[in-house]
């Protein structure tokens, strides 16, 4: 099959790569791109563990097309933290005990920071609904709601 | 009442060992692992429920560039049939299909296309026969058999008292069915592994929750001794019983030895659903007898359930089930009967409670079911036949100092009066409930030896390496560990680095299953550290010139006793081990002190401790729609002592979400044998919009057996929120539902119905 070339902004960086028309995004992240934070649970656009934002939402990589991002923006679990620091949702996440097993964990804080961009002053309810795309079998969901309202209400201007 | 414990190290909230990578994103599951010359392996799995493989042509897939190799049976050096209990399962179909889904021929390609390509070309010609699909029918004579001569997988026979005699005086007796549905784990990361052949090491790393079994079902395939295969669990993206199995580790192990290059298998969604274990489906008829002050003189069950085509952990669900078929309470007459079948539905196994989950909604229906006959209030009834220390179990066995079930009862109701609103529901098409569960759980194996180890060596800086086996599947055991060894030793959490499931530096660490780690994996590890400690005492004693017994070891320092003002900082002990040339070596195992169970009646010391918990329920079912809204859940849980009391919470408000979706939600649906509802999209999980309030009640007890007294949540979490979910339901519309999951729809027809 012909490759296609495509140009998009992947955690802050401009990158050119070349990819097949039909491999899906969550492919060409993990296996070209090496974003390994992204994670396949089942491939359906159910589970939210392989979430990544695009364009400043959250989206499920697995859904879409490498070819479907190019000339936009792609942030991965990646390019949340900045040379091992944790950034502010993060920090919560570890904080506040919201991490079992870990593989919802990259979409969970993806998803958060989706809209905690958007709408930094959440109430509990949105972030409830926003946090919903996104499965854990784990931990009940609590402690990771209480991440993000704790992420939510520490933001302030130290916030990465 | 709850015991003042002076812990250094343990009983505090501590972030999770390998929380800093999760959160990072770098932490590595075994579909991230990657090597130079990787092929990609797949497996062939049978279109059939029940029959034979009459020919199989591989020859167009091989003909297929970048196809390496197509592997059967015959390819096989040495044993093909794996089980953690009973080696039933053959790795590649030899002598006969026994469920859809069977594993027929391995695959290794140089590409996932090209993998998928060649599975797709592989020609199978099959003969089918009749498949069994019901116990009903795996029960008559003329039924095909698919294992032997006999589809009858496990009988057990518990009798204690004199039942018969019982009933007899009894001033009230209820009798009910029960059922609950096959469920599937969904941990959220399938399968996945990968195997290395090196220099004549097998290396698999793989996401599961018992390397050490996989090394020797890897070792037993290949002909090998168990010392050259390493199996090292990669970070684990859930379990709950479903990664007990094998599940890719014997068919990329198998692929690697052939082609000499690294494989990784991956397994979908669905193929992961489709093949991993289930839970027990289980039809379950009890009898149960009380006087008219509700004392529970009587409790007679029968526990019937599939145990689909291979026997996994069946046998251990069934013992399991039977032990605890009569509930946390002090009972005088039991009997149970169980049978298990084998027929061609998917495997049952494993699954977060082991059978318990199952008796659990059948004794706690009963309890609830008694309290309204006799009008009693729930929690007084529990009370009143609650057990306690000296309490008689149905096994009898007479429980030791360790039992806080009733400090779990008075702090759930207290719980309740202080934080739930009145029962009064927030509009006209709403009617609210509250519900009551209560369970007990026995730590480790049922009546089997179920030993674990731990090595250690403390460093000259005074920072520790701890080597142990159990397997860390995000609940915690890794950081339990270190809190263990650390307030043995007197150092602190940050100075254990704990290297765990690698079967090339671990010692035995047995299953990540019978919420048992903490309890035996942290005997093991606490003994360890005393071995270390015991030569680094000699050493300061000598030093110090105090006696041995006069020390103490806490905060990185060891001070006299009687004397705090004697004293020196572990590195200065350190530095005076090196000085005269002594290490600070320590290793330990430990095997929890039970008896095999009488097979005439069960009678016996099945576990050397239980869990127990108390759960309140409070939601609102909408009239209109059949949806039920849990609003409130309260859950006190007996673990002994809380070793990293976040984690602990962490566990129960995991098992109540987990508990909501049983009672409510899920459900395997099967159709010739075959999973219909494979995938999220069809079988639905709780989500955070359906997750409650929840209170998680932590009760430690003065128990002395475990390490520093600690017991097990893990499962415990998960087991009342379901009995005490679907009386809570049965409160607010007054309508008895013996059958789970209760989902809209059935509320609905019940409602019209009525």
């Amino acid at each position: 099959m012909e490759k296609i070339t495509i140009t998009f902004n992947l955690n802050g960086s401009e990158v050119t790569a070349q990819t097949s028309p039909n491999k899906r995004l969550v492919d060409f992240l993990r296996e070209d791109m090496g974003m390994l934070s992204v994670k396949e649970g089942c491939g359906e656009g159910e589970c939210g563990a392989c979430t990544v934002i695009y364009n400043g939402n959250a989206v499920t990589s697995c859904l879409m097309l490498a070819g479907q991002v190019n000339g936009g923006s792609v942030i991965t679990l990646e390019g949340v933290s900045r040379n091992g620091e944790l950034n502010y949702i993060q920090k919560a996440f570890a904080e506040a005990g919201a991490v079992q097993c870990g593989y919802c964990t990259p979409g969970m804080i993806l998803a958060a920071k989706a809209l905690l961009d958007k709408n930094p002053n959440a109430t509990n309810d949105e972030i409830k609904r926003a946090m919903s795309g996104n499965l854990c079998r784990c931990t009940g969901y609590a402690k990771i709601l209480k991440a993000v309202e704790m992420a939510r209400d520490t933001k302030g201007d130290a916030a990465l | 009442m709850k015991m003042e414990k002076d812990f250094a190290v343990l009983g505090k909230s501590v972030v999770k060992k390998d929380t800093m990578e999760k959160v990072l994103g770098t932490a590595r599951f075994a579909a991230d692992l990657k090597m130079p010359g990787m092929l990609y392996g797949g497996v062939l799995r049978s279109t059939i429920t029940s029959g034979y493989v009459k020919a199989l042509d591989a020859s167009a897939a091989l003909a297929m560039e970048g196809v390496v190799c197509v592997l059967t049976y015959k390819d096989i050096p040495g044993k093909n049939r794996i089980g953690i209990i009973i080696k039933d399962e053959p790795i590649l179909v030899d002598d006969k299909i026994r469920r859809y889904g069977d594993a027929i021929a391995v695959v290794a390609a140089e590409s996932p296309d090209i993998l998928e390509d060649a599975l797709n070309a592989i020609r199978v010609e099959y003969e089918e026969i009749e498949p069994v699909l019901s116990m009903e029918r795996a029960a008559q004579s003329d039924s095909p058999k698919v294992h032997g001569d006999t589809n009858v997988h496990q009988v057990r026979h518990l009798e204690h008292g004199n039942v018969d005699e019982a009933f007899a005086r009894c001033d009230v007796i209820i009798e009910n069915d029960y059922e609950t549905p096959a469920l599937s784990h969904m941990f959220i990361e399938p399968d996945a592994g990968l195997a290395v052949y090196e220099n004549g090491i097998m290396t698999v790393y793989s996401s599961t929750q018992n390397p050490h079994y996989d090394r020797g079902e890897i070792a037993a395939m290949l002909n090998f001794p168990n010392n050259r295969v390493t199996s090292v669990q990669a970070a684990t993206g859930g379990g709950f019983g479903g990664k007990l199995d094998i599940s890719v580790q014997c068919h990329a192990a198998l692929l690697a030895y052939h082609t000499g290059r690294p494989v990784r298998i991956v397994r979908s969604r669905r193929e992961s659903t489709m093949v991993s274990s289930k839970r027990h489906a289980m039809k379950m008829h009890y009898k149960t007898g009380a006087t008219k002050d509700g004392k529970i003189l009587a409790v007679q069950a029968t526990l019937l359930s599939d145990t689909g085509a291979y026997a996994s952990y069946g046998p251990a669900v069934i013992t399991r089930a039977a032990v605890h078929a009569a509930g946390p309470y002090e009972i005088p007459n039991v009997r149970v009967d169980a049978t298990f079948y084998y027929t061609n539905n998917p495997m049952a196994g494993a699954f977060r409670g082991f059978g318990v989950p199952q008796v659990a909604v059948a004794h706690e229906g009963q309890m609830n079911a008694l309290a309204r006959a006799l009008n009693m209030d729930p929690i007084e009834i529990r009370l009143l036949n609650a057990h306690r220390p000296g309490s008689v179990t149905s096994t009898g066995q007479v429980l030791g100092d360790d039992v806080s079930f009733i400090q779990c009862l008075e702090q759930a109701r207290a719980k309740a009066r202080e934080v739930l609103p009145p029962c009064i529901p927030s509009a006209p098409n709403k009617r609210r409930g509250r519900g009551y569960g209560c369970m007990y759980y026995g730590v480790g194996n049922t009546g089997l030896p179920n030993p674990a180890g731990a090595f250690l060596e403390v460093l000259p800086d005074a920072s520790v390496n701890l080597m142990v086996g159990c397997a860390d599947i995000g609940q915690g055991s890794t950081s339990a560990m270190a809190q263990i060894a650390a307030e043995e030793l007197g150092l602190e959490y940050e100075d254990i680095r704990v290297t765990f499931a690698n079967t090339q530096v671990t010692p035995e660490g047995g299953a990540t299953s019978a919420s048992r780690q903490t309890f035996i994996s942290g005997s093991a590890t606490m003994l360890a550290a005393r071995m270390a400690k015991k030569t680094l005492a000699e050493v300061a004693a000598a030093f110090l010139k105090v006696p041995e017994k006069d020390l103490v070891f806490r905060h990185r320092e060891v001070y006299s006793a009687s004397d705090p003002g004697v004293r020196m900082t572990y590195r200065e002990l350190m530095g005076e081990m090196k000085r005269l040339g002594r290490l600070a070596l320590g290793c330990g195992s430990y095997n929890p002190k039970t008896t095999g169970l009488n097979p005439a009646d069960m009678s016996g010391v099945p576990f050397e401790v239980y869990s127990y918990a108390a759960t309140i329920v409070d939601l609102e079912v909408d009239v209109e729609t059949g949806l039920v809204d849990v609003l409130n859940v309260i859950s006190a849980h007996d673990v002994g002592t809380a070793v990293n009391r976040q984690a602990v919470e962490g566990q129960i408000e995991g098992g109540v979400v987990m508990g909501t979706g049983f009672a409510l939600l899920e459900k395997i649906e099967t159709k010739n044998g075959r999973i219909t509802n494979p995938v999220f999209s069809k079988y639905l999980l709780a989500t955070s919009m359906d997750a409650p309030n929840i209170y998680p009640i932590v009760v430690e007890g003065s128990g002395t057996a475990g390490p520093f007294g600690a017991k097990g949540v893990g499962e415990p979490a998960l087991i009342p929120t379901i009995p005490a979910t679907a009386d809570a339901v049965e409160d607010a519309l007054h309508i008895h539902f013996g059958r789970l999951p209760i989902q809209h729809i059935d509320i609905m027809r019940e409602l019209y119905r009525k």
